[in-house]
């Protein structure tokens, strides 16, 4: 036993040695990508820009890659719509590969340059990762897709602005469609009905309406409004809830996607910094807001002490399972002339390059803008890119049924706007960075502003 | 013939000298592919502007000179540095009294204190943050309630959204965390020293003190230099407690090097400059452990 051991232990070694040096190649070429390897070769789209293809009946394995969470609204919505898809295009066998959101991005351009990546896959919009993949010319422009399935506006405006580039990557918010909005998301203000029940108030409408509710709530010795920024990005929804009611829709648009010079430090920006001090110093918000966790805060809203919460829809389910019944939900309140408006974005669906069936990826991508897996997506109470009808799910779940005529409302205004965050790679750090020392008192509204502003500026110089 | 065989007599016994090269193939390839190549790798993309996706473009130093002038790179380091008192310096001091103060108490009270006190060094990073994070919560949390409970209501404060404490508060939790490391280490050097060394001591009459001073400590020399490479390098590689207890928040006073590479490289698309802050903190490190390491043998 023993003259054999040592024998037994290489030859296990050296095969797991084999094993590991295989698998380490394969991973190995797609983390350690050398900068030579990597921008090298450029997939280049084969797909006609003036027509879509249409589809045939041979079979096809579609391969569809996203980063939901297992069992999550999303997750579920897309399985059932694949089961459906099949059902409608026996010829079709659509294969869902779940993978972590880095690993998507570290393995895409790659799989897409060597004929392995999938055909529809899920992008998040912006600057880091969207761009970057238009400018390399790894993914198909929807547009004739786009005529030829009629989407014209069946999303608002803003959501095919969030998903549009120029072909060459460099400008974003106009020019091609590269994806196709799915799940929605929005900031807006979370109520509980029985603290305003017991406070004999109305769900806030206007900003006047919402500043007696705090005092009111204040009075009674309720938390007006349960916030929390330790985590730095829960802050960026606050202030972006209240500027809503006081920039202008069209700048904050146009500012966001720097498609004009409009500025962050804008009178407008600087007001809504000055009322986010303003419910400090008022005692509206969580006492020490940015040492305070989101999910200590969540926590509170749900344990009914504490009138509002301010943030994205993407915590509905908890607020939701917490409150019960008691649970609503509307847009942020505004002024009395102003349209209801919403910070927001999407889930969304890209085609790859490298798609060798464009027409059955075309035919899946309208599947899935459709109104039938829309009110699917709705069954698993998750918002819909496209609006909706509220009454199909008012009595099934009227906490959801509130956020559906909330985004419906904020859709027919035009009054969706992006996140800041989105304006420059860097600018989610400044902002939420900032907007702490703002929120402790350190700095002014103006200085906040100005550091935002002095991101865009470098930005837009150098782009 | 001849020659040869003595040739042979005169190496060491056994196999010879590249079979044994063989032996260490397997862990040298795991180390080539898994550490050196990735790290030739990152040093190389520290000269380049890349946003991980599309060609990288060359810009020389660019990236180094960006961590001078980028005061949130500069920042970083600096943090890192004051990172070192809380996750090097202090869990030597602390691991040492208790090593010592352990190797001097009962047997049987001995093994269970040391297993209580080593407890926190087997948990996650990740869980040692949260359960900080609750104890510095403002409100409800631990410290503050405490503080109140004795009438030092004056000292309760948002601890980790208190913009000059937050980074020395993230640290203490690290030194929380380390300390069981040293003392476990510690411990067993002492193990190791001579019994007729401290018989002696105390035949001299030497107390705690001295007894510690000139017996343990010097006994200690090995043990206390590993201790102090290892933590130096992990209070520089030091990620899970900050980004999971104040994101480099409030505002950036407790942005460390690895949390700015995370973000550059994950979060920003700029790749180069995160390759390269990654780059100067290796070379820092390896400056200074081979700095350490040099003047320890010349003290020897």
């Amino acid at each position: 036993m023993t003259g054999m051991r040592p024998r037994g232990s290489i030859q296990f070694l050296l095969g797991l040695t084999i094993v590991a040096l295989v698998a380490t190649a394969c991973g190995g070429a797609t983390a350690t990508t050398s900068p030579a390897t990597s921008g090298a070769t450029t997939a280049s789209p084969s797909v006609a820009t003036t027509s879509a293809p249409t589809a045939s009946s041979e079979p096809v394995v579609l391969v569809v890659w996203d980063s939901e969470p297992k069992d999550s609204p999303i997750d579920l919505t897309l399985i059932e719509a694949n089961k459906r898809f099949e059902a409608l295009h026996p010829n079709v066998t659509v294969k869902h590969v779940v993978k972590s959101y880095e690993d998507l991005v570290a393995t895409l351009k790659l799989a897409i340059s060597d004929g392995s990546g999938p055909d529809i896959v899920q992008v998040n919009q912006g600057w880091t990762v969207l761009g970057p993949l238009v400018q390399a010319k790894a993914l198909v422009p929807l547009d004739a897709f786009s005529t030829k399935y009629g989407w014209g506006d069946i999303w608002s405006d803003y959501l095919v602005q969030l998903n549009s580039f120029t072909q060459d990557g460099k400008t974003w918010g106009t020019g091609s469609l590269y994806e196709v909005p799915f799940a929605a998301s929005m900031v807006g203000l979370y109520y509980n009905k029985a603290l305003l029940t017991q406070l004999g108030l109305e769900v806030p409408k206007t900003r006047a309406e919402f500043l007696a509710a705090v005092d009111a709530a204040k009075a009674a010795g309720i938390t007006p409004l349960a916030a929390g920024d330790l985590e730095k990005w829960p802050g960026a929804h606050l202030f972006e809830g209240f500027n809503n009611g006081f920039a202008n829709h069209d700048d904050i648009r146009n500012s966001v996607f720097s498609l004009t010079d409009a500025p962050f430090n804008s009178p407008a920006n600087i007001q809504t910094a000055d009322f986010l001090i303003d419910l400090v110093k008022r005692g509206a918000i969580t006492e020490s807001v940015i040492a305070v966790s989101i999910n200590d805060a969540l926590a509170d809203f749900g344990a009914g002490k504490a009138l509002f919460f301010l943030q994205g829809t993407w915590f509905a389910g908890d607020v939701g399972k917490k409150l019960g019944p008691n649970a609503g939900f509307t847009w942020v309140p505004a002024s009395e002339t102003e349209a209801p408006a919403a910070t927001g974005g999407a889930v969304a669906f890209a085609m790859s390059a490298g798609s060798k069936h464009q027409d059955v990826a075309g035919d899946y991508l309208n599947f899935l803008a459709s109104d039938e897996i829309a009110n699917v997506l709705a069954q698993n109470a998750y918002l819909p890119a496209r609006p909706i009808d509220e009454g199909s799910v008012r009595d099934a779940d009227p906490f959801f049924a509130d956020q559906v005529r909330a985004y419906g409302e904020v859709t027919a205004a035009n009054g969706l706007v992006p996140y800041y965050e989105f304006a420059t790679p860097t600018l989610f750090d400044v902002f939420q960075s900032s907007l702490q020392e703002l929120l402790a008192g350190r700095i002014n509204s103006t200085s906040f502003v100005e550091t935002v502003q002095a991101d865009l500026d470098t930005f837009r110089a150098n782009r | 013939m001849k020659r040869r065989s003595i040739r042979r007599g005169a190496t060491s016994p056994g196999e010879p000298r590249r079979i044994a090269y063989l032996y260490i193939l397997p862990a040298f390839a795991f180390y080539g592919v898994l550490v050196l190549a990735p790290m030739v790798g990152t040093m190389g993309l520290s000269l380049f502007a890349w946003d991980g996706l599309n060609q990288p473009r060359f810009v020389g130093i660019a990236n180094f000179l960006r961590l001078v002038t980028d005061p949130r790179l500069s920042a970083s380091v600096l943090h890192a540095a004051v990172m070192v008192v809380f996750l090097s310096l202090l869990p030597i001091l602390i691991g040492l009294v208790a090593a010592i103060a352990l190797s001097r108490t009962t047997t049987r009270l001995m093994s269970t204190l040391r297993a209580i006190l080593f407890l926190p060094y087997v948990l996650p990073a990740v869980v040692v943050a949260m359960v900080w994070r609750w104890m510095y919560e403002p409100t409800t949390g631990l410290v503050n309630s405490a503080l109140r409970a004795i009438g030092l209501d004056g000292l309760a404060r948002p601890w980790l959204g208190d913009f000059d404490l937050a980074l020395p508060a993230v640290g203490l939790a690290g030194t929380w965390f380390l300390y069981p490391f040293t003392m476990i280490l510690f411990l067993a050097g002492i193990q190791r020293i001579s019994r007729e060394l401290y018989d002696a001591a105390r035949v001299d009459g030497a107390g705690v003190i001295q007894e510690s001073r000139f017996v343990t400590i010097p006994g200690l020399r090995e043990e206390l230099l590993v201790a102090l490479v290892v933590t130096l390098i992990s209070s520089f590689r030091n990620f899970d407690l900050v980004y999971n207890m104040t994101r480099g928040g409030p505002g950036s006073s407790t942005i460390v090097p690895a949390l700015e590479v995370f973000k550059r490289a994950f979060l920003q698309a700029d790749v180069g400059s995160a390759a390269a802050l990654g780059t100067a903190v290796f070379v820092i490190l390896v400056t200074v452990v081979s700095g350490i390491l040099f003047a320890s043998r010349g003290a020897r």
